[in-house]
Protein backbone atom coordinates (compact mmCIF):
# COMPACT_ATOMS: atom_id res chain seq x y z
CA UNK A 1 0.00 0.00 0.00
CA UNK A 2 2.78 2.39 1.02
CA UNK A 3 4.80 1.46 -2.04
CA UNK A 4 1.79 1.95 -4.33
CA UNK A 5 1.28 5.45 -2.92
CA UNK A 6 5.00 6.20 -3.33
CA UNK A 7 4.90 5.02 -6.95
CA UNK A 8 1.83 7.18 -7.59
CA UNK A 9 3.57 10.22 -6.12
CA UNK A 10 6.61 9.52 -8.29
CA UNK A 11 4.43 9.27 -11.40
CA UNK A 12 2.69 12.56 -10.59
CA UNK A 13 6.05 14.24 -9.98
CA UNK A 14 7.40 12.89 -13.30
CA UNK A 15 4.36 14.22 -15.20
CA UNK A 16 4.61 17.59 -13.47
CA UNK A 17 8.27 17.92 -14.42
CA UNK A 18 7.56 16.88 -18.02
CA UNK A 19 4.91 19.58 -18.39
CA UNK A 20 6.50 22.43 -16.48
CA UNK A 21 10.29 22.11 -16.57
CA UNK A 22 12.16 20.68 -19.51
CA UNK A 23 15.59 20.73 -17.84
CA UNK A 24 14.51 17.96 -15.46
CA UNK A 25 14.47 14.40 -16.78
CA UNK A 26 13.18 11.62 -14.58
CA UNK A 27 13.21 7.91 -15.37
CA UNK A 28 10.35 5.47 -14.83
CA UNK A 29 9.65 3.70 -11.55
CA UNK A 30 10.47 6.60 -9.20
CA UNK A 31 9.17 6.09 -5.66
CA UNK A 32 8.72 9.07 -3.36
CA UNK A 33 8.05 8.07 0.26
CA UNK A 34 8.58 11.54 1.65
CA UNK A 35 8.53 14.98 0.08
CA UNK A 36 11.15 15.95 -2.46
CA UNK A 37 12.21 19.59 -2.72
CA UNK A 38 13.85 21.05 -5.82
CA UNK A 39 15.39 24.53 -6.01
CA UNK A 40 17.04 26.44 -8.83
CA UNK A 41 16.93 26.12 -12.60
CA UNK A 42 19.85 23.80 -13.36
CA UNK A 43 19.76 20.40 -15.00
CA UNK A 44 18.59 17.37 -13.06
CA UNK A 45 18.67 13.82 -14.40
CA UNK A 46 17.31 10.92 -12.34
CA UNK A 47 17.61 7.35 -13.64
CA UNK A 48 15.17 4.47 -13.45
CA UNK A 49 13.84 2.77 -10.28
CA UNK A 50 15.10 5.35 -7.82
CA UNK A 51 13.81 5.59 -4.23
CA UNK A 52 13.49 8.82 -2.29
CA UNK A 53 12.51 8.87 1.37
CA UNK A 54 13.09 10.19 4.84
CA UNK A 55 15.27 8.64 7.53
CA UNK A 56 13.77 6.38 10.18
CA UNK A 57 12.82 8.14 13.38
CA UNK A 58 13.25 11.70 12.16
CA UNK A 59 10.20 13.40 10.71
CA UNK A 60 11.85 16.75 10.03
CA UNK A 61 14.32 15.65 7.37
CA UNK A 62 13.64 15.09 3.68
CA UNK A 63 15.52 15.00 0.37
CA UNK A 64 16.36 18.36 -1.17
CA UNK A 65 18.13 18.78 -4.50
CA UNK A 66 19.41 22.35 -5.04
CA UNK A 67 20.99 23.72 -8.21
CA UNK A 68 22.52 27.13 -7.59
CA UNK A 69 22.79 28.35 -11.19
CA UNK A 70 21.84 27.49 -14.76
CA UNK A 71 25.00 25.49 -15.54
CA UNK A 72 24.68 23.23 -12.53
CA UNK A 73 24.08 19.59 -13.35
CA UNK A 74 23.02 16.77 -11.05
CA UNK A 75 23.10 13.26 -12.50
CA UNK A 76 21.70 10.36 -10.54
CA UNK A 77 21.99 6.82 -11.89
CA UNK A 78 19.71 3.80 -11.73
CA UNK A 79 18.44 1.99 -8.57
CA UNK A 80 19.70 4.81 -6.33
CA UNK A 81 18.28 5.08 -2.81
CA UNK A 82 18.40 8.51 -1.22
CA UNK A 83 17.21 8.89 2.38
CA UNK A 84 17.15 12.46 3.75
CA UNK A 85 20.02 13.58 1.49
CA UNK A 86 20.75 17.26 0.86
CA UNK A 87 22.50 17.98 -2.44
CA UNK A 88 23.57 21.51 -3.31
CA UNK A 89 25.26 21.84 -6.66
CA UNK A 90 26.98 24.76 -8.39
CA UNK A 91 29.06 22.83 -10.97
CA UNK A 92 28.28 19.13 -11.26
CA UNK A 93 27.46 16.15 -9.07
CA UNK A 94 27.41 12.65 -10.53
CA UNK A 95 26.06 9.68 -8.63
CA UNK A 96 26.44 6.19 -10.11
CA UNK A 97 24.16 3.15 -10.09
CA UNK A 98 22.98 1.13 -7.04
CA UNK A 99 24.08 3.81 -4.58
CA UNK A 100 22.67 3.91 -1.03
CA UNK A 101 22.95 7.22 0.88
CA UNK A 102 21.46 8.05 4.28
CA UNK A 103 21.13 11.49 5.93
CA UNK A 104 24.11 13.16 4.26
CA UNK A 105 25.00 16.61 2.99
CA UNK A 106 26.78 16.73 -0.38
CA UNK A 107 27.96 20.11 -1.70
CA UNK A 108 30.42 20.92 -4.46
CA UNK A 109 31.14 24.52 -3.51
CA UNK A 110 32.24 26.53 -0.48
CA UNK A 111 29.62 29.28 -1.18
CA UNK A 112 32.04 32.04 0.02
CA UNK A 113 35.74 32.85 -0.14
CA UNK A 114 37.87 32.90 3.00
CA UNK A 115 38.63 36.63 2.67
CA UNK A 116 36.92 39.25 4.81
CA UNK A 117 34.49 40.27 2.07
CA UNK A 118 32.98 36.77 1.96
CA UNK A 119 32.55 37.19 -1.80
CA UNK A 120 32.28 34.46 -4.45
CA UNK A 121 35.05 31.86 -4.14
CA UNK A 122 37.89 32.74 -6.54
CA UNK A 123 39.76 29.55 -7.40
CA UNK A 124 36.80 27.32 -7.97
CA UNK A 125 36.09 25.87 -11.37
CA UNK A 126 34.35 22.86 -12.74
CA UNK A 127 37.52 20.78 -12.99
CA UNK A 128 38.47 20.90 -9.31
CA UNK A 129 35.03 21.05 -7.75
CA UNK A 130 32.92 18.38 -9.35
CA UNK A 131 31.90 15.42 -7.22
CA UNK A 132 31.83 11.91 -8.61
CA UNK A 133 30.36 9.04 -6.65
CA UNK A 134 30.88 5.63 -8.24
CA UNK A 135 28.65 2.58 -8.50
CA UNK A 136 27.62 0.50 -5.45
CA UNK A 137 28.76 3.14 -2.95
CA UNK A 138 27.17 3.26 0.53
CA UNK A 139 27.32 6.37 2.70
CA UNK A 140 26.22 6.26 6.35
CA UNK A 141 24.17 8.69 8.38
CA UNK A 142 25.28 12.20 9.47
CA UNK A 143 28.26 12.45 7.12
CA UNK A 144 29.33 15.26 4.77
CA UNK A 145 30.93 15.09 1.31
CA UNK A 146 32.88 18.24 0.35
CA UNK A 147 33.90 19.66 -3.02
CA UNK A 148 36.26 17.94 -5.44
CA UNK A 149 35.84 14.46 -3.97
CA UNK A 150 35.81 11.33 -6.06
CA UNK A 151 34.59 8.16 -4.38
CA UNK A 152 35.51 4.93 -6.15
CA UNK A 153 33.26 1.99 -6.93
CA UNK A 154 31.96 -0.15 -4.03
CA UNK A 155 33.41 2.10 -1.33
CA UNK A 156 31.74 2.35 2.09
CA UNK A 157 31.73 5.58 4.12
CA UNK A 158 30.82 5.06 7.77
CA UNK A 159 28.39 7.17 9.78
CA UNK A 160 29.51 10.58 11.05
CA UNK A 161 32.45 11.01 8.67
CA UNK A 162 33.54 14.16 6.81
CA UNK A 163 34.94 13.32 3.36
CA UNK A 164 37.30 16.01 2.04
CA UNK A 165 39.73 13.88 0.02
CA UNK A 166 39.15 11.24 -2.63
CA UNK A 167 38.44 7.68 -1.47
CA UNK A 168 39.75 4.71 -3.51
CA UNK A 169 37.42 1.98 -4.70
CA UNK A 170 36.31 -0.95 -2.50
CA UNK A 171 37.44 0.46 0.85
CA UNK A 172 35.92 1.51 4.17
CA UNK A 173 36.55 5.12 5.23
CA UNK A 174 35.72 6.69 8.59
CA UNK A 175 36.35 9.81 10.61
CA UNK A 176 36.96 13.54 10.26
CA UNK A 177 38.78 13.83 7.84
CA UNK A 178 37.72 10.46 6.43
CA UNK A 179 40.60 7.99 6.19
CA UNK A 180 40.71 4.50 4.75
CA UNK A 181 40.43 1.94 7.57
CA UNK A 182 40.06 -1.32 5.66
CA UNK A 183 40.58 -2.28 2.06
CA UNK B 1 7.47 3.48 50.54
CA UNK B 2 5.17 6.15 51.93
CA UNK B 3 8.20 7.91 53.43
CA UNK B 4 9.83 8.15 49.98
CA UNK B 5 6.56 9.39 48.48
CA UNK B 6 6.31 12.01 51.22
CA UNK B 7 9.83 13.20 50.63
CA UNK B 8 9.09 13.48 46.89
CA UNK B 9 5.95 15.45 47.70
CA UNK B 10 7.94 17.72 50.05
CA UNK B 11 10.47 18.29 47.25
CA UNK B 12 7.65 19.21 44.88
CA UNK B 13 6.17 21.67 47.38
CA UNK B 14 9.62 23.28 47.78
CA UNK B 15 9.97 23.55 43.99
CA UNK B 16 6.49 25.05 43.71
CA UNK B 17 7.40 27.73 46.26
CA UNK B 18 10.67 28.58 44.54
CA UNK B 19 9.60 28.36 40.89
CA UNK B 20 5.91 27.76 40.21
CA UNK B 21 6.39 27.71 36.42
CA UNK B 22 8.90 24.83 36.63
CA UNK B 23 6.56 22.93 38.93
CA UNK B 24 3.69 23.35 36.48
CA UNK B 25 5.82 22.11 33.58
CA UNK B 26 6.90 19.14 35.72
CA UNK B 27 3.27 18.21 36.31
CA UNK B 28 2.57 18.60 32.58
CA UNK B 29 5.56 16.37 31.71
CA UNK B 30 4.39 13.75 34.23
CA UNK B 31 0.90 13.71 32.68
CA UNK B 32 2.35 13.52 29.18
CA UNK B 33 4.54 10.61 30.26
CA UNK B 34 1.54 8.80 31.74
CA UNK B 35 -0.34 9.23 28.47
CA UNK B 36 2.68 7.81 26.62
CA UNK B 37 2.83 4.79 28.95
CA UNK B 38 -0.89 4.12 28.44
CA UNK B 39 -0.56 4.50 24.67
CA UNK B 40 2.28 1.98 24.38
CA UNK B 41 0.50 -0.42 26.77
CA UNK B 42 -2.45 -0.48 24.38
CA UNK B 43 -0.67 -0.27 21.01
CA UNK B 44 2.64 -2.09 21.43
CA UNK B 45 2.93 -4.45 24.44
CA UNK B 46 6.63 -5.07 23.71
CA UNK B 47 7.36 -1.54 24.97
CA UNK B 48 7.53 -1.44 28.78
CA UNK B 49 7.91 1.93 30.52
CA UNK B 50 7.73 2.35 34.29
CA UNK B 51 6.13 5.20 36.23
CA UNK B 52 7.05 8.00 36.74
CA UNK B 53 8.15 9.07 33.26
CA UNK B 54 8.62 12.78 32.46
CA UNK B 55 8.18 13.78 28.82
CA UNK B 56 8.88 17.42 27.93
CA UNK B 57 9.24 16.82 24.16
CA UNK B 58 8.03 14.30 21.57
CA UNK B 59 8.80 10.67 22.43
CA UNK B 60 8.52 7.98 19.81
CA UNK B 61 9.08 4.22 19.68
CA UNK B 62 8.66 2.17 16.54
CA UNK B 63 9.67 -1.21 15.20
CA UNK B 64 9.06 -4.84 16.15
CA UNK B 65 11.73 -5.18 18.88
CA UNK B 66 11.55 -4.95 22.66
CA UNK B 67 12.08 -1.71 24.61
CA UNK B 68 12.33 -1.46 28.43
CA UNK B 69 12.64 1.90 30.19
CA UNK B 70 13.03 1.98 33.98
CA UNK B 71 11.47 4.44 36.38
CA UNK B 72 12.24 8.15 36.78
CA UNK B 73 13.50 8.77 33.24
CA UNK B 74 12.94 12.15 31.63
CA UNK B 75 13.01 13.42 28.05
CA UNK B 76 14.00 16.99 27.24
CA UNK B 77 13.93 19.01 24.00
CA UNK B 78 17.18 19.52 22.08
CA UNK B 79 17.60 20.81 18.50
CA UNK B 80 13.77 20.81 18.20
CA UNK B 81 13.69 17.04 18.64
CA UNK B 82 12.66 14.65 21.32
CA UNK B 83 13.81 11.06 21.61
CA UNK B 84 13.07 8.38 19.06
CA UNK B 85 13.86 4.70 19.53
CA UNK B 86 13.71 2.47 16.47
CA UNK B 87 14.14 -1.30 16.57
CA UNK B 88 14.91 -2.82 13.21
CA UNK B 89 14.47 -6.55 13.88
CA UNK B 90 12.22 -8.60 16.25
CA UNK B 91 15.34 -9.78 18.15
CA UNK B 92 16.44 -6.24 18.93
CA UNK B 93 16.40 -5.20 22.57
CA UNK B 94 16.79 -1.72 24.09
CA UNK B 95 17.18 -1.45 27.88
CA UNK B 96 17.43 1.89 29.66
CA UNK B 97 18.09 2.22 33.40
CA UNK B 98 16.46 4.56 35.91
CA UNK B 99 17.04 8.30 36.45
CA UNK B 100 18.23 8.75 32.83
CA UNK B 101 17.71 12.08 31.08
CA UNK B 102 17.88 12.36 27.31
CA UNK B 103 17.45 15.22 24.86
CA UNK B 104 17.25 14.81 21.10
CA UNK B 105 18.71 11.30 21.15
CA UNK B 106 18.12 8.73 18.46
CA UNK B 107 18.59 4.98 18.98
CA UNK B 108 18.49 2.67 15.97
CA UNK B 109 18.92 -0.86 17.22
CA UNK B 110 19.43 -4.07 15.31
CA UNK B 111 20.92 -6.29 18.04
CA UNK B 112 21.16 -4.88 21.55
CA UNK B 113 21.52 -1.49 23.19
CA UNK B 114 21.91 -1.24 26.94
CA UNK B 115 22.15 2.04 28.86
CA UNK B 116 22.82 2.07 32.61
CA UNK B 117 21.37 4.19 35.40
CA UNK B 118 21.70 7.98 35.56
CA UNK B 119 22.98 8.40 32.00
CA UNK B 120 22.74 11.80 30.30
CA UNK B 121 22.75 12.38 26.56
CA UNK B 122 22.43 15.33 24.18
CA UNK B 123 21.59 15.29 20.50
CA UNK B 124 23.42 12.07 19.66
CA UNK B 125 23.05 8.88 17.69
CA UNK B 126 23.34 5.33 19.00
CA UNK B 127 23.30 2.84 16.18
CA UNK B 128 24.61 -0.73 16.14
CA UNK B 129 24.76 -1.11 12.36
CA UNK B 130 26.40 1.07 9.73
CA UNK B 131 23.27 1.33 7.58
CA UNK B 132 19.73 1.21 8.85
CA UNK B 133 17.41 1.64 5.90
CA UNK B 134 18.38 -1.62 4.17
CA UNK B 135 19.20 -4.55 6.44
CA UNK B 136 20.63 -6.63 3.59
CA UNK B 137 23.54 -4.19 3.46
CA UNK B 138 24.51 -5.07 7.03
CA UNK B 139 25.23 -8.74 6.30
CA UNK B 140 28.34 -8.73 4.14
CA UNK B 141 30.08 -5.42 4.01
CA UNK B 142 33.39 -3.81 4.85
CA UNK B 143 33.86 -3.40 8.58
CA UNK B 144 30.83 -5.49 9.44
CA UNK B 145 30.46 -9.11 10.39
CA UNK B 146 26.99 -10.46 11.05
CA UNK B 147 28.31 -13.33 13.21
CA UNK B 148 30.73 -11.56 15.56
CA UNK B 149 29.30 -8.05 15.81
CA UNK B 150 27.58 -7.17 19.04
CA UNK B 151 25.57 -4.22 20.23
CA UNK B 152 26.28 -1.19 22.41
CA UNK B 153 26.68 -1.35 26.19
CA UNK B 154 26.82 1.85 28.21
CA UNK B 155 27.49 1.81 31.96
CA UNK B 156 26.14 3.86 34.83
CA UNK B 157 26.41 7.64 35.16
CA UNK B 158 27.75 8.20 31.63
CA UNK B 159 27.57 11.61 30.00
CA UNK B 160 27.19 11.50 26.19
CA UNK B 161 27.91 14.81 24.45
CA UNK B 162 25.99 16.34 21.59
CA UNK B 163 26.55 15.37 17.93
CA UNK B 164 28.33 12.16 18.90
CA UNK B 165 27.78 8.76 17.31
CA UNK B 166 28.14 5.44 19.12
CA UNK B 167 28.33 2.54 16.66
CA UNK B 168 28.56 -1.22 16.99
CA UNK B 169 30.91 -3.25 19.27
CA UNK B 170 31.28 -0.43 21.78
CA UNK B 171 31.50 -0.86 25.56
CA UNK B 172 31.51 2.24 27.75
CA UNK B 173 32.36 1.91 31.43
CA UNK B 174 30.82 3.60 34.46
CA UNK B 175 31.27 7.37 35.11
CA UNK B 176 32.92 8.02 31.74
CA UNK B 177 32.34 10.91 29.33
CA UNK B 178 31.89 10.84 25.54
CA UNK B 179 32.88 14.26 24.27
CA UNK B 180 31.26 16.51 21.70
CA UNK B 181 31.27 15.07 18.17
CA UNK B 182 33.05 11.83 19.03
CA UNK B 183 32.44 8.74 16.90
CA UNK B 184 33.10 5.43 18.72
CA UNK B 185 33.25 2.15 16.87
CA UNK B 186 34.84 -1.21 17.77
CA UNK B 187 36.30 0.09 21.01
CA UNK B 188 36.15 -0.16 24.76
CA UNK B 189 36.12 2.89 27.01
CA UNK B 190 37.15 1.99 30.56
CA UNK B 191 35.61 3.26 33.79
CA UNK B 192 36.04 7.02 34.46
CA UNK B 193 37.65 7.78 31.08
CA UNK B 194 37.11 10.55 28.53
CA UNK B 195 36.68 9.53 24.88
CA UNK B 196 36.94 12.12 22.10
CA UNK B 197 37.71 12.51 18.43
CA UNK B 198 36.36 11.34 15.12
CA UNK B 199 37.23 8.46 14.75
CA UNK B 200 37.78 7.92 18.48
CA UNK B 201 40.90 5.80 19.13
CA UNK B 202 42.13 6.33 22.67
CA UNK B 203 40.42 7.32 25.87
CA UNK B 204 42.05 9.38 28.63
CA UNK B 205 41.64 8.81 32.39
CA UNK B 206 39.66 11.71 33.83
CA UNK B 207 41.41 11.50 37.21
CA UNK B 208 44.73 12.35 35.56
CA UNK B 209 43.24 15.22 33.52
CA UNK B 210 41.86 16.76 36.70
CA UNK B 211 45.25 16.30 38.39
CA UNK B 212 47.12 18.09 35.57
CA UNK B 213 44.75 21.01 35.75
CA UNK B 214 45.30 21.31 39.49
CA UNK B 215 41.61 21.13 40.23
CA UNK B 216 41.91 18.27 42.69
CA UNK B 217 43.36 18.73 46.15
Amino acid sequence: MKELLARLRGKVFQLKCRLAKNEIRIGNGLRIYKRLILHGNGTLIIGENCTIGGIKGDREQYVSLDTLNRDARIEIGRNVKLYAVRLSCRYSIKIGDNVHIEETGIMDTDFHSIERERSEPLNENKANCEIKIGNNVKIGARSIVAKGVKIGDAAVIGPGSVVIRSIPSSSLALGNPAKVVER
Amino acid sequence: MSCVAMSNFAKFVKLFRENPYAAASLVKAFLRGSVNILYYKCVNPRVVIKQPFFVYEKFEVSGPGRVCIDANCSIFPSVFRGVSIITLTPQAEVRIGNYCSFGGMMIRCQREVEIGDRAMAGYSLIQDTLFTEDLNLCENNYGQNAQTDSGVKIGKNVWIGAHSCILQNTRIGDDSVISLGAVCRNMEVKDYHLASGNPCRHSLPIARIVQYRGASK
